[in-house]
């Protein structure tokens, strides 16, 4: 099955451990996909954090909402302003 | 596909929620005004129903969404028979017995209790009828260590209370017990005596160790006698988390220049060197090893990179960034809040030393200390 990520690491020629803590797909500002989180922080329609190896990944917005949520990948939805990480 | 929906009204319900997740799936969650809403499966909605109270968290509401919603308004003759049916196969299987359920048993397996059952030719889909309940009582008594049986049925199954015989704690532990001591720093709030003398009142500071309740009762005639100290403690407890910003700071910055240097060895010999003088006043080194990919031969490639870096003063506007600074500190506490922990109050108190800026952000939590 087609990987992003792999695909991305294998055209470029990048290192494979680049893959290894977390992955952050930003799409137009309306979608975060996260893949590889730890686990929510807080949640609040204009924060999500959550947490991601060595630290916390912030997402500051509107409206926001986890659309889908597994033990390793999160969607969040909602008008997007900031993604930040501690 | 979302089904059923659920309004928890709590501060920190983002722990249940990574503790779900695990299990079920969950999808569209929200939280507004302290109130946290998510959909679920409504074939999983009682296990979480389940959790959910396990662990102290009231419901505010949940109702059916998605196709589940309309099912009852659709009068199509198929789903008309196909409900007839299954009414039909209902009464007949209230007739059986599907289910066994044995409880209270600890010591005794329930293996031992189902041989009992199969010696009465008692299996899953007997006929109810067919059940003699006092016999079945009376063999189940014979077995040993059980000190009380009783069996009835409910509904379609049949459930066996197993009560075994007990030693008496207090006479085989005599003496032996130890106190029951606090787990935590806090401020008592609630006390549920079950068995012991206590040795604080609602109200009390305790810290870590100290001595809640004592392993003894007195007695009318003056006398102690020994027992398991048991009781329910609960307290305010408060996690604080301090983050200093200072409004100059010295930070170490790479410039963008680079001196690169590698060397190829080949079976730990080296046979080729680029000596670059390295020319920075100030600069840090990396190094790094690997084969090389394109060749045959084990010749090992290895960088050494010097990147020049400067110190630099950097200026911070802390009351422009007040807020973001505050919700670092919170985060920072909330990593400190334990699984179901329960959240009574969030505070914070912000004290400015010389040209620093201290954010102390405090948690109280309810905790049961014992």
């Amino acid at each position: 099955m087609f990987n992003f990520f792999n695909e991305l690491i294998s055209d470029y020629g990048l290192e494979t451990s680049l893959i290894n803590s977390f992955n952050i797909i930003n799409m137009s500002n309306k979608l975060v996909y996260i893949e590889g989180h730890k686990g929510v922080v807080s949640i609040s329609s204009e924060n999500i954090s959550v947490r991601v190896k060595k630290g916390v990944l912030c997402i500051v917005g509107k409206n926001l909402q986890i659309k889908r949520i597994s033990h390793t990948t999160l969607v969040i939805i909602g008008q997007i302003k900031e993604i930040e990480s501690y | 596909m979302k089904q059923y929906k659920f309004e928890i009204p709590a501060l920190n319900t983002e722990k249940l929620l990574n503790k779900l997740v695990l299990e079920f799936d969950i999808f569209d969650i929200k939280k507004q005004d302290n109130i946290c809403s998510f959909f679920c499966k409504s074939k999983q909605k009682k296990q979480i129903e389940k959790i959910l109270k396990k662990y102290g968290f009231s419901i505010k509401s949940k109702s059916y969404f998605g196709l589940a919603k309309h099912l009852k308004n659709i009068s199509s003759l198929g789903i008309i028979t196909g409900i007839i049916i299954s009414v039909v196969l209902y009464i007949i299987s209230t007739f059986f017995i599907s289910n066994v359920l044995i409880v209270g048993n600890l010591t005794i397996t329930s293996k031992e209790i189902m041989q009992v059952l199969e010696n009465y030719n008692i299996n899953k889909w007997s006929l109810k009828s067919s059940i003699d309940v006092k016999n079945l009582q009376q063999e189940l008594e014979e077995i040993k260590y059980v000190s009380y049986a009783s069996v009835i049925i409910k509904g379609n199954a049949l459930i066996i209370n197993i009560k075994e015989q007990l030693t008496n704690n207090e006479i085989v532990n005599m003496g032996t017990f130890q106190p029951l001591v606090s787990k935590y720093d806090g401020k008592i709030t609630s006390i549920k005596l079950i068995q012991g003398t206590s040795a604080v009142k609602v109200g009390d500071i305790v810290k870590l160790g100290d001595v809640l309740i004592y392993p003894y009762i007195l007695n009318d005639d003056g006398t102690t006698l020994s027992v398991q100290p048991l009781a329910n403690i609960t307290c305010d407890v408060w996690i604080t988390t301090r983050l200093e910003v200072k409004d100059k700071e010295i930070k170490k910055i790479r410039t963008n220049n680079v001196i690169s240097n590698y060397s190829l060895s080949f079976m730990g010999i080296n046979f080729f060197n680029t000596n670059q003088k390295v020319t920075f006043s100030n600069y840090e080194t990396e190094k790094k090893e690997c084969y090389l990919s394109y060749c045959i031969l084990p010749i090992k490639i290895k960088y050494t990179n010097c990147y020049e870096y400067i110190f630099k003063e950097i200026k911070t506007n802390f009351e422009e960034n007040k807020d973001k600074y505050i919700e670092k500190t919170r985060q920072m506490s909330l990593l400190n809040v334990k699984e179901y922990d329960i959240i009574k109050d969030e505070s914070y108190v912000i004290n400015k030393q010389d040209d620093t800026n201290i954010i102390i952000y405090t948690i109280t939590l309810n905790k049961l200390i014992t």
